[in-house]
């Protein structure tokens, strides 16, 4: 009986760690195993060829471009919605009356499916008629070709995930304002700090944390994006818009080359790996939790 | 209660898994799923489902489950994922020039025995010709056609009456289509233009007829050479810049399905598109509009496209099933119903005469200018070639790079050598 009760923890593990061994753990490995292997349609029947793949790629122009596309993808939508998160957040966190409105109004984009969202935005891009070229135009704005123009297809593509998720952090940013101590707001106050530094020397600090998590969600969701990609523009125009993930979709499930597929699998995991725990070092150290 | 309710929700599941599992064998019918695309503007979704209601309706051997996959792209991306995964479609509904690549992950069967059962060569013959070449390879016949088409020309006859053009009198050459563009074109007081001459979409299928109308050649007939970096295809890109920088009648770069919603809209006076968006334009345009042949330029030559039916290998049973289903969709009753509802070409000689499509076309002789061309005019095969997805991207990506100002030759140079790499295996 004893014997059982040490074991019970460990067999309610069980389930969960199944799953993650299934849909997480081998997947990994496995996609690094074939990384070594050239496996597409010229070849068939799998065929080890060591890190050739990866010589392949990192040779390869466009791996370069999809790279600084995501880079750029990543940066923006990061620096954007998180500022504008907060300030949103700031704002919202002033004002009691109608905050309820404006909270449903800013979160309800993180509802719709990102797929029905893309599609709604490519009819609003539409050059002359669509939504937006529509009030342009009335305003005696020329139509801008949104998504068929190289230069800035990628930041109407940004456009759409800034809209996505910034309510979402807005509502983090929210909570973590919330949850600054009155006293602290208040001791400042009176020490005669404006505006300004009570901003960066009182609430800042005290929502680290949640600035941390949002930094590190927002760095997932945007070097995961793939949505918009694969609705509004396939990566086009001439690869403008072809970010990291879409560009292992096409490999993956297109082309059937599950050799690359898998080699640019590790690439973004290695990647994604070195980087986070990078991050968890530096700014992690240095984020506030609260203490007792 | 709480043991009770638990009880009762296994059980229900149990008996709904147990019940939608049966649904799908009953006693002696075949059930198949089909995959097919809707690569052309219009409502085909709901006419492909209504049809295939009325096959299963028409006898009980056979159910088939219609399965919308969105684009050509898409559909072969299912369909490849499904075989990738060891369960196929039955049947399937791709772009005709997937058959190499198809054929390469040893997915479909050649359709000789079923044809010749049905009649062999006199059953091929009943086909437009044009429409089996790309089905052929070594010496087998591998698919059946369904929405065929060819590019036509699509102008707005209101347009052309506004500005003093002939409305019955569309542009023959590829000089007559500036011409006419340079005059249809319509800027507003501050310069931004309202009505564009022409739109070209980015897409290899208008690509390829405007490169065989210069001289040149894209695609070898075993589809083990794509030939990008040639003068004919500089002119031919070259063209193009010129009407989007020095002419100013087209802009550089739209999408396939922008370009119609544009044309219905009104603000492109002439298009290259597909004769499968007549129906949806038709119906939706509000403009006396006009089709006509493909501008020629030094061949007068088009090319023949469009999706065809496959049978995936699963056993004998179902692709004995899937044969039927293929036979019944293209009787020509109903192959000219599609053409009707779609804008297709009819795939069978005989629905010209089937009488709801006889009358269609002698009101509206518009709809024959898509099979005119085919019969009138040099018809060559689609582009068609191994690892049919990368070459349709990479002839896709050199075209909107070229249009979006990158440098010629320096572009086409760096597509030829990347053809050549993702060829080299199937030499």
């Amino acid at each position: 009986m004893n014997r059982f009760k040490a074991i019970k923890p460990y067999l309610y593990l069980v389930p969960a760690f199944f799953f993650l061994v299934i849909f997480t753990y081998y997947p990994i490995f496995r996609a690094l195993y074939l990384s070594l292997f050239k496996w597409s349609t010229s070849y068939p029947v799998k065929v080890f060829t060591g890190f050739s793949n990866y010589a392949d790629i990192f040779t390869t122009p466009l791996f370069w471009k999809v790279t600084q596309n995501s880079l750029i993808y990543s940066v923006s939508t990061i620096v954007i919605s998180m500022s504008l998160g907060l300030f949103l957040a700031v704002q919202i966190n002033k004002r009691i009356r109608l905050s309820t409105v404006y909270k449903i109004a800013l979160f309800y984009p993180t509802m719709i499916p990102m797929a029905a969202a893309s599609l709604i935005w490519m009819w609003m891009y539409i050059p002359s008629y669509g939504l937006f070229d529509f009030f342009l135009g009335k305003l005696g704005i020329p139509s801008m070709n949104w998504l068929n123009d190289e230069r800035i297809a990628l930041r109407s593509i940004v456009a759409v995930g800034v809209w996505k998720y910034v309510g979402y952090y807005m509502i983090l940013f929210l909570a973590g304002l919330q949850n600054i101590p009155a006293s602290m707001v208040d001791a400042a106050i009176v020490e005669g700090a404006n505006n300004r530094q009570r901003f960066f020397f009182v609430t800042f600090p005290m929502i680290s944390s949640y600035t941390f998590f949002i930094f590190i969600i927002n760095i997932i969701n945007s070097l995961q994006a793939i949505d918009q990609v694969y609705i509004m523009t396939q990566g086009g125009p001439a690869n403008s818009t072809n970010l990291i993930v879409y560009y292992i979709y096409e490999h993956a499930f297109l082309f059937w080359n599950r050799g690359i597929a898998s080699t640019l699998t590790t690439i973004l995991i290695l990647f994604l790996l070195i980087f986070i725990s990078f991050i968890f070092r530096s700014i992690g150290k240095r984020v506030y939790y609260e203490v007792e | 209660m709480k043991r009770i309710s638990l009880v009762l929700l296994v059980v229900t599941l149990l008996v709904t898994i147990a019940w939608a599992g049966g649904k799908q064998e009953e006693k002696g019918t075949v059930y198949l799923r089909m995959y097919y695309p809707v690569g052309v503007a219009g409502s085909l979704a709901k006419l492909m489902d209504e049809m295939v209601a009325d096959f299963n309706k028409s006898q009980s051997d056979v159910y088939v489950e219609s399965i919308f996959a969105g684009g050509y792209r898409q559909a072969m991306e299912k369909a490849q994922t499904a075989f990738m995964a060891g369960k196929p479609p039955e049947l399937a509904v791709l772009d005709a020039p997937t058959l190499y690549t198809l054929r390469d992950i040893d997915s479909i069967i050649p359709l000789d025995d079923f044809i010749a059962q049905e009649g062999g060569d006199a059953y091929v013959a009943e086909f437009l010709s044009a429409f089996m070449e790309i089905a052929r390879a070594d010496g087998k016949i591998w698919s059946i056609p369904w929405q065929r088409s060819t590019p036509i020309f699509y102008y707005n006859r209101d347009f052309f009456r506004e500005v003093g053009l002939d409305p019955d009198t569309p542009p023959a050459t590829w000089a007559e289509l500036v011409e006419y563009g340079k005059k249809l074109k319509k800027v507003d007081s501050s310069g931004n233009v309202t009505r564009w001459g022409v739109e070209f979409a980015i897409n290899f299928w208008l690509f390829k007829p405007m490169l065989l109308q210069a001289g040149g050649e894209l695609d070898n007939e075993a589809g083990t050479k794509l030939s990008i970096d040639t003068p004919e295809s500089k002119e031919v890109f070259q063209f193009l810049l010129d009407m989007a920088h020095k002419h100013q009648i087209m802009p550089a770069v739209k999408s396939w399905a922008e370009t119609v919603s544009d044309f219905i809209a009104g603000t492109t006076a002439m298009l290259y598109n597909s004769t499968g968006a007549l129906t949806s334009i038709r119906n939706s345009i509000k403009y006396d509009f006009g089709t006509a042949y493909l501008p020629a330029h030094k061949r007068q030559v088009c090319i023949e496209g469009g999706g065809n039916f496959f049978i995936f290998k699963t056993d004998e049973r179902r692709q004995a099933a899937a044969w039927e289903v293929i036979k019944w969709m293209t009787r020509p009753e109903n192959t000219a119903r599609w053409s009707l509802g779609s804008g297709y070409i009819p795939v069978k000689k005989a629905a010209f005469d089937v009488p709801e499509y006889k009358k269609y076309t002698d009101e509206w002789p518009q709809a024959l200018t898509a099979y005119r061309q085919l019969s009138e005019v040099d018809t060559e095969r689609n582009m068609m070639t191994h690892a049919v997805n990368e070459i349709v991207v990479l002839v896709d990506t050199t075209t909107a790079e070229i249009l979006g100002g990158a440098d010629m030759n320096a572009t086409l140079k760096r597509a030829q050598a990347e053809a050549d790499k993702i060829l080299e295996a199937f030499q």
